[in-house]
């Protein structure tokens, strides 16, 4: 692994230079530091932005990173498949698995999704988000998830 | 008077309807279901953890006859003074105590087909749907009958295609732990519900199986497959997903059907059907006994001369339309912990959320302020001070500040709130749970 740093570095700094090389110090050592000697407070998406925000990084859609940061609460309790169940709702995924899949990486929420083609879409009752312990917007989960692949569908790509 | 409970899971509904009960008007503010949604099918004031450290002993240690669950509760009362259990029932029958607390929940619960059965006197041997036993005393309809003592045989009953049900491997742990809690050895057996195609299909999705279950059509489409199963003193153990609300009818109809005696395994998450039926019983008991139920998040107390004299709501069911202030002269707080959100991080470090009360651990060790990777332990099974913190209260459940004196006089506080014990090594949860929240309700009642 140790090998595999190191040529990582070599690449680094005979590609981007040595401001690569230094946000890697920054990253790697100052960061931890200050981490260490300071917890992290507030919004995680606004601490990225700030602290590297003017080295260029962007995120792709902060608002959907907020989503998959809220999904990653999810208890996997299963009340929402419940509650889903009793007020008749026939969404595309189940919300359960529309948030678990959210936690994970994007791609997923498209390969779930498209595995069931033929179900209705999320009707948006908000019933599930209601029952939800860990306050999960799940009805903004699957909100996303449709339009993800609604784009699929068009061969658009995800977004 | 006007009281205000805080809360929506058993503590806070026994509260706000011990309150209602004596004719206060009672508004409850909940954000969610709480962990009370998350329970097993079990009520657990004493149960046992024979097979774990730590948890209440199955046998008295001196002569190694086992202890009935009221022995336990005296156990866990007098482990240490800050117990809930022994400021509860101080100078209190333990065995009436319990008696009128199920006596009162099974009369909340009853209209919804759900009913309280057990007691403090006899251990309940329940089977969970992995095979784990538990020695539990009051449970529920549903995993209630399903008691592995008084049976002459144990059939398990596999239901193919159901997702998070692996039955083969829950007889090989059944039989495993029924061996180490050396009990009468039975004959254990498994068989086969077949489900008809168009129910079949609904197994990857439990919840919706267990709707499908509760129309009447399901039945005769049903009884094909359970013809065969009944046997003279079989009890029959089915995953949980006998109907989604209510588990009532079909179990009913499916003991008289085989002419045995049915009933569920218990089931946690990802297959909650127990606490979501326990949930809805008690959502339905506040709304028939018309306690106001806001979809909300408490926000902040507002005090005068020692007392609570407002609550700031967060409308949940409107969030743009701005916070409500509830005037009130009482206040329950039944937050929860980590779940709730009665206990969380700021800044990573541990606190109370809306009155930022001390904690204590079960050693009466001020925790609030530590990180909580400070307080998690790696031994699995040992003691863990951070899923024992907690308030502290007086007598009358009122929370005590830094210096042990009550900062406001008319706030009460119940339910895993309390501090210093450990429901999930103790298995002590929902029975806190109810005895606090009632007594917080009683309580709060005189202010």
């Amino acid at each position: 692994m140790l090998r595999g740093y190191r040529g990582f570095l070599r690449e680094m700094s005979s590609t981007g230079g040595w401001r690569a090389l230094a946000l890697q110090l920054r990253v790697g050592a100052a960061h931890v530091a200050r981490r260490w000697l300071r917890p992290a407070t507030g919004d995680p998406i606004e601490r990225f932005l700030a602290n590297y925000g003017g080295d260029g990084f962007r995120l792709p859609d902060p608002d959907r990173a907020r989503l998959q940061l809220a999904a990653e609460a999810c208890l996997v309790c299963g009340l929402c498949s419940a509650e889903c169940a009793r007020v008749g709702g026939a969404p595309r995924l189940d919300p359960r698995d529309a948030v678990v899949s959210a936690a994970r990486l994007e791609i997923d929420w498209l390969r779930l999704g498209l595995e069931e083609p033929a179900a209705t879409p999320c009707a948006g009752c908000r019933a599930c988000t209601a029952v939800c312990p860990a306050a999960i917007p799940i009805d903004r989960v699957q909100e996303a998830l449709s339009k993800d692949l609604h784009l699929a569908a068009r061969g658009g790509g995800i977004r | 008077m006007r009281a205000v409970v805080v809360g929506g899971g058993l503590a806070g509904c026994a509260a706000a309807l011990e309150l209602r009960a004596r004719g206060n008007e009672v508004v409850l503010v909940r954000s969610g279901p709480g962990a009370t949604a998350m329970s097993w099918g079990t009520l657990d004031v004493a149960a046992a953890s024979p097979l774990r450290r730590g948890g209440l002993p199955l046998r008295d240690p001196a002569s190694s006859r086992s202890l009935a669950p009221a022995r336990r509760l005296l156990a866990a009362a007098n482990a240490g003074p800050a117990h809930p259990y022994a400021t509860l029932l101080r100078g209190r029958s333990a065995a009436t105590e319990v008696k009128e607390s199920a006596a009162a929940l099974d009369g909340w619960l009853a209209p919804s087909g759900l009913r309280v059965l057990g007691g403090l006197d006899q251990t309940r041997w329940l089977a969970d749907l992995r095979g784990a036993v538990r020695a539990a005393d009051l449970a529920f309809t549903g995993a209630g009958e399903g008691d592995l003592a008084s049976a002459d045989e144990i059939a398990l009953v596999d239901v193919p295609g159901l997702a998070g049900f692996d039955a083969r491997a829950a007889l090989r742990v059944l039989a495993g732990e029924l061996a180490a809690l050396a009990l009468p050895r039975r004959p254990l057996r498994l068989l086969r519900l077949a489900l008809p195609e168009a129910l079949a299909e609904l197994g990857a999705a439990p919840a919706r199986l267990a709707r499908a279950l509760e129309a009447p059509a399901a039945r005769e489409a049903l009884r094909p497959a359970l013809e065969g199963l009944g046997a003279d003193g079989r009890v029959l153990l089915f995953p949980p997903v006998l109907g989604l609300e209510g588990v009532a009818p079909l179990l009913t109809w499916i003991s008289d059907t085989t002419g045995c005696r049915c009933a569920e395994l218990l089931g946690a998450p990802p297959l909650p059907l127990a606490g979501y039926r326990l949930d809805r019983a008690l959502c339905a008991a506040l709304s028939r006994a018309g306690v106001e139920v806001r979809a909300g998040r408490a926000l902040s107390v507002d005090g005068e001369g020692g007392r609570a004299a407002r609550l700031r709501v967060a409308d949940l069911a409107a969030p743009d339309a701005g916070d409500a202030k509830l005037v009130l002269d009482a206040l329950v707080l039944a937050t929860g912990r980590f779940v709730g959100g009665g206990i969380g991080e700021r800044d990573g470090r541990l606190a109370e959320t809306l009155l930022d009360l001390p904690l204590y651990d079960l050693a009466g060790r001020r925790v609030d302020g530590m990180t909580p990777r400070r307080l998690a332990r790696r031994d699995y099974e040992g003691e863990q001070p951070l899923f024992a913190a907690g308030v502290r209260t007086d007598a009358r459940l009122r929370p005590l500040g830094a210096e042990g004196d009550v900062r406001l006089a008319n706030v009460f506080a119940a339910g895993d709130l309390l501090g210093s014990f450990d429901p999930a090594r103790e298995r002590t949860g929902l029975g806190v749970a109810l005895l606090s929240g009632r007594r917080a309700g009683i309580e709060a009642a005189k202010c």
